[in-house]
């Protein structure tokens, strides 16, 4: 059991709160300008990371529990209330990091947008940008699986409205797509929480509640519902269309961050509530992570419009997080906790660079570029550690995720004797392998080559402000390389004492 | 200091020096100022690697992460020593090599690669920790994909392959962006293999540590030996290795890697990075040695397996190299060859349980061809780059305009022969005598090979330096200085090394652990007779015999040309197994399965949806007590599920 430390003033509601007053403060302020709607936004997530640094540092150093001391206990539907353990921490430093950075890049990319349509306003995307953001950053602190959802709906509402108001194509359908399949996925995660009538992770005061249900119909309908928030294979079809649709800021958001929810609550609630039905679906749902990341890796290499081709990325990297959650031993989870960071900062950077083009060069059609490196090179080396990042090669922190999942792995699948162990080992070396396949097949379309039809006009200067943000994830996933003991040893030292996982 | 410090600040100079040279191009200096900077870098790592092996052997660690056992940890130990004094002085050179080399185009990002690579390299060296070695060994990679396509525009002169030439359909023509491809993705398969076998290391000890596994192999192996699984854990765990290294069928990542600058050949595709598998070879071969032959060992097979592997894959590229027309296509083939040596003799070796024998002569043949290979490259540069064409046919007669680069190639050629008294001579029968140790059989394949290094080499000298020159080259003249200064050094160091060997091959066998082993006359005759045999083909040359003619005249000796020079077909295959079904698998997903399924979902049932909403408004008539009797039904069907769920799920 870890210890609890109950927080002296509410920091971690705090931390939600600020991006949502913002928000407010930038619906209210119709008639500011542009620097002050993004100051007013990037400042709430400064002081939101501020407000969150001590906790963080806490809870990784000590390795303890941060309760907010704002908490309610209720009747029927336990206690609702915000908590940070290492692994919420993880997660809640990897959407606050990047929601600061992309509210940042946010601002020389809608301006371009709002150019393109004509008409657009800052007070109402940075609105909706809050809420969205505050809604993810709520969700992954809450303690008690209806207040997540409360937060999940938070989310969904606001980055629909994105993407009806500043998306690309049909982006109504593709507003009302995305908004029917996540809903839809939402509600069965919380009607297989009703089923099993508990709802908390986490009770201040009394520790983590696990492996509280055997019941196969909560235990699939949770599964179901997470999935298809994360989009894995066969539950995937809304992904393509809201990630590449979307404003490209809220790609950058969608595709990495708020996916990976869904699989941080299988976590909570998969592993955590059915710890043994889990292990018994243990391989069939090791076979379903395989399928998702052969199934997208696959379909990456055949894409020519390059949102969507990170678009089907992330479904492949879905597939990396379902691997490490099912094979629930703690070198394995803490590989798909480590991947969400990984990925969030990967595919942020790429979803970025994928901006930088739309901006620069006007295109997303990968048929136009070529032999870009000469004209782009800093965009070319974002996008090669975005690349090396969800391929897992160092110095980025992408290695230590794919580290631990692969070791997790190793220690699972050579328990089953020799054959088995040869074939499993052939699905991840050849899953794995796709993946260095795609990126650095995508890289030398993009960047090698002659130039395509787009490269003489090609130029890096309408871009720079992009460019300049995303740079700051780049260094971020060094450093994270660096130091990845800080944090991953706490979370993989959670991950037995919790759900005594070994 | 401690050797292990010195060790430690030669990588991190590497390093340092790598974002220099980067910050140095962000700030768009000089081209000359990155380079002399780099080169600058470069001094201080050799210098460092130096004052190591003077220290003597120590260890360094500390902890990285804790939760799997990962120590960032330096292991200064002779192996390690001797090595690090070889890359570092090997990249030194080169490096001083690179800078008339390169000039300016892409100076930047080539100096940043380079000095990335030789930090990399050393880091692999010297690490005490398999995932430290690990971070290593993939820095390495990378900079091998980033140098290979340095040319990344696809300018022709740097293809390899005869453009339009096509075997079974597949183009045998390769650009600078693809082949950089082909080399991270070949080398990257084989890691993810190598990290699951350091995972079954982890979760077995606990650990990643060099150390670790070595005091602990008995149990190690037990416990594998339980799980029936030794000899596949060793295919694993040499994976990486056996692609690094270029062993059959991985080769192909290598030969089409010459579309890097002839530096970049040099340095990484020949003296240092792809001996990467080799060394990891040298290092782990004695440990699991140790428990494949321990009481509850098992897994020798596969040792064999490996064995034989490296001799395929020497007689293979060796055939290849004999027929081969483009300069640097030779030398990749004899590199891939040469690997071959090194690394059957020490999984010969390993195999009957003689892993410090076999590590001597993996070793020594590692020291040996990494100087002549270096500067066999390097002149093979200057050339290229005189005559403007790759193939060697275009070339010939270049005695007369570039004397002493023809010196530099005679010297490392007859090394790489094996000639006495050259290093080549002495190192490839210490690797062929250890081969001798586990099957005479596998001896004699080596010398067969042998025959034919000897041929290709001699081959290759004639058609350059020699041969009547068939088209008229304006401007012929001696190399640069700068550029001539590193492989005649080198050319004569090979001489040189071989001189000295029996003053030298203690120090070898010492790092290594071996005995000293005194190779009698007896024992050294069927390798150098061989290298003579071989060597001497190139009189038919000087005859006028031309066997290029017999193979116009015959089918049969065509059929067989067309083997050697499409590579044995093992590039056609590969793509025509693996690459377009892979390519034809993605664009049916994509249009068949994917676009099916999205119609069936998002058009197909919202489609029926809509024709059952028809029917719905038909009940919205528009009579307020129906629609009373509606609103009542649905709170019946509300207040029944609450029940339910407050009686049955409470």
């Amino acid at each position: 059991m870890l210890t609890e430390y109950v927080l002296g003033y509410p920091i971690l509601w705090a931390s939600v709160l600020v991006p949502i007053i913002a928000g407010f403060i930038n619906a209210s302020a119709r008639r500011a300008s542009k620097a002050t709607h993004v100051g007013i936004a990037a400042g709430s997530w400064a002081v939101t990371l501020a407000l969150l640094a001590p906790v963080l540092a806490k809870v990784f150093r000590d390795n303890v529990v941060a309760v907010d001391p704002w908490y309610a206990r209720t009747s029927s539907f336990g206690t609702l209330g915000l908590f940070m353990d290492p692994i919420s921490a993880l997660m809640a430093m990897s959407v606050a990091v990047v929601s600061f950075i992309i509210a940042l890049y946010s601002a020389p990319y809608m301006e371009h947008r709002f150019h393109e349509m004509g008409s657009g306003s800052f007070s109402t995307y940075y609105f909706l940008y809050q809420l969205f953001t505050a809604g993810m950053l709520g969700a992954v602190l809450a303690s008690n699986a209806i207040l997540f959802y409360l937060f999940l709906e938070l989310t969904l509402i606001p980055s629909a409205l994105l993407i009806v108001l500043y998306g690309y194509g049909d982006r109504f359908k593709v507003g009302l797509i995305y908004l029917i399949w996540t809903h839809v996925g939402a509600v069965l995660f919380i009607i297989g929480m009703f089923v099993v009538g508990r709802f908390d992770f986490y009770v201040p005061g009394t520790g983590y509640v696990t492996g509280v249900s055997h019941s196969l119909a909560a235990f699939l309908l949770v599964l179901i519902g997470a999935s298809v928030k994360m989009a894995m294979g066969g539950l995937h079809l809304w992904l393509p269309y809201a990630h590449a649709e979307a404003p490209t800021p809220i790609s950058a958001l969608l595709s990495p961050l708020l996916i990976g929810i869904g699989g941080y609550v299988l976590l909570r609630a998969g592993i955590g509530y059915f710890g043994s039905l889990w292990s018994e679906a243990t391989p069939w749902l090791f076979l379903w992570a395989i399928v998702t990341m052969l199934y997208g890796g696959f379909l990456v290499l055949s894409q020519r419009d390059i949102k969507r081709l990170f678009a089907y990325s992330s479904i492949s990297q879905m597939g990396y997080l379902m691997l490490g959650l099912s094979i629930a031993n703690a070198e394995a989870e803490t590989g798909a906790i480590l991947h969400y960071l990984t990925h969030a900062l990967g595919k942020a950077l790429l979803f970025g660079v994928a901006g930088v083009f739309i901006v620069a060069l006007g295109t997303r059609d990968l048929g136009n570029m070529g032999g870009l490196l000469r004209k782009m090179p800093y965009t070319g080396a974002l996008a090669l550690v975005g690349f090396m990042l969800i391929s897992g090669l160092p110095p980025t922190m992408g290695m230590w995720s794919e580290l631990y999942l692969v070791f997790g792995f190793s220690k699972w699948a050579m328990g089953y004797g020799l054959w088995s162990f040869v074939a499993l080992t052939v699905l991840v070396i050849a899953s794995m392998t796709l993946t260095v396949i795609y990126s650095f097949t995508t890289f030398k379309r993009v960047f090698y080559g002659p130039g395509g039809p787009v490269y003489e006009e090609a130029s890096e200067k309408p871009a720079r402000s992009l460019i300049a943000s995303l740079l700051v994830l780049l260094v971020l996933a060094i450093i994270f390389f660096i130091v990845i003991g800080w944090f991953a040893d706490p979370v993989a030292q959670n991950m037995k004492t919790i759900y005594a996982l070994r | 200091m401690d050797g292990a410090s010195w060790a430690l600040a030669s990588v991190l100079t590497g390093y340092t020096f790598s974002v220099i040279a980067l910050l140095l191009g962000a700030a768009e200096a000089r081209w000359k100022t990155v380079a002399w900077t780099s080169v600058a870098g470069l001094t201080l790592s050799t210098l460092f690697a130096w004052i190591a092996l003077a220290s003597g052997e120590s260890v360094l660690s500390y902890t990285w992460v804790k939760s799997l056992g990962v120590h960032f940890s330096i292991m200064a130990d002779k192996l390690s020593l001797i090595m690090g004094v070889v890359v570092a002085t090997l990249s030194l050179m080169i490096g001083i090599y690179s800078v008339e080399y390169i000039g300016e185009w892409g100076a930047p990002r080539y100096w940043f690669f380079y000095t990335f690579f030789v930090a990399s390299m050393l880091l692999l060296v010297y690490a005490g920790d398999m995932v430290a070695m690990f971070v290593g060994w993939e820095g390495t990679g990378l900079s091998s994909w980033a140098l290979i396509s340095f040319y990344y525009d696809d300018r022709e002169e740097f293809w390899v392959g005869d453009p339009g030439r096509k075997a079974w359909k597949v183009p045998m023509w390769f650009t600078p962006s693809h082949s950089g491809l082909r080399a991270i993705v070949f080398t990257r398969l084989g890691d993810v293999g190598m990290l699951i076998g350091f995972g079954v290391v982890y979760a077995v000890l606990g650990s990643t540590s060099i150390a670790v596994l070595h005091n602990h192999i008995y149990e190690f192996f037990a416990e594998l030996t339980l799980r029936g699984i030794a000899a596949y854990w060793i295919l694993l765990f040499f994976l990486g290795a056996l692609a690094k290294s270029a062993q059959f069928p991985f080769h192909e990542w290598l030969v089409t890697a010459m579309t890097g600058p002839t530096s970049v050949s040099a340095l990484i595709h020949a003296a240092t990075m792809v001996k990467a598998g080799v060394f990891y070879a040298l290092r782990f071969a004695p440990i699991i040695a140790l428990g494949v032959f321990a009481p509850f060992g098992t897994g020798a097979s596969m040792l064999e397996a490996l064995a034989w592997l490296a001799l395929l894959t020497a007689f293979a590229t060796a055939t290849m190299a004999i027929v081969a027309r483009e300069l640097k296509l030779i030398l990749a083939y004899s590199t891939a060859s040469q690997l071959s040596y090194m690394l059957g003799a020490i999984f010969a070796g390993a195999a009957v349980n003689e892993a410090a024998l076999g590590d001597l002569g993996g070793f020594a043949h590692l020291i040996s061809h990494a100087v002549f290979k270096a500067a066999l490259f390097l002149a093979a540069g200057a050339i290229i780059h005189a005559v403007h064409s790759r193939f060697i046919d275009d070339m010939g007669e270049l005695k007369k305009y570039m004397p002493w680069t023809y010196v530099a190639t005679i010297l490392a050629g007859l090394s790489l022969a094996a000639i006495p008294p050259f290093s080549g001579w002495w190192s490839k029968d210490l690797a062929v005598h250890a081969m001798g140790e586990y099957s005479e059989w596998l001896a004699i394949g080596a010398l067969i090979t042998a025959v034919l290094t000897g041929a290709y080499t001699m081959r290759m000298i004639y058609y350059v330096f020699h041969a009547p020159m068939r088209k008229k080259h304006e401007h012929l003249h001696e190399a640069h200085p700068l550029m001539l200064g590193p492989y005649l050094t080198l050319g004569l160091t090979a001489l040189g090394l071989g001189l000295v060997w029996p003053w030298i091959e203690p120090h070898i066998a010492e790092a290594v652990g071996a005995p000293e082993l005194h190779l009698s006359a007896m024992d050294m005759l069927p390798g150098t007779l061989a290298a003579i045999l071989g060597a001497s083909t190139v009189a038919i040359y000087f005859m006028g015999i031309r066997p290029i003619e017999w193979v116009e005249r015959s089918a049969s000796l065509r059929a067989l040309y067309n083997f050697l020079y499409d590579r044995w077909y093992v590039n056609s295959v590969i793509y025509r197994l693996i690459v377009y079904p892979g390519a034809w698998l993605s664009r049916w997903l994509r249009d068949s399965v994917e676009k099916g399924y999205d119609e069936l979902i998002h058009v197909a049932i919202p489609g029926a949806n809509v024709s059952m909403s028809r029917k719905v408004r038909e009940l919205q008539s528009g009579d307020l007590q129906m629609y009373m009797a509606y609103f009542f039904m649905g709170i019946l069907l509300a207040a029944l599920i609450s029940a339910f769920v407050i009686l049955f799920t409470g």
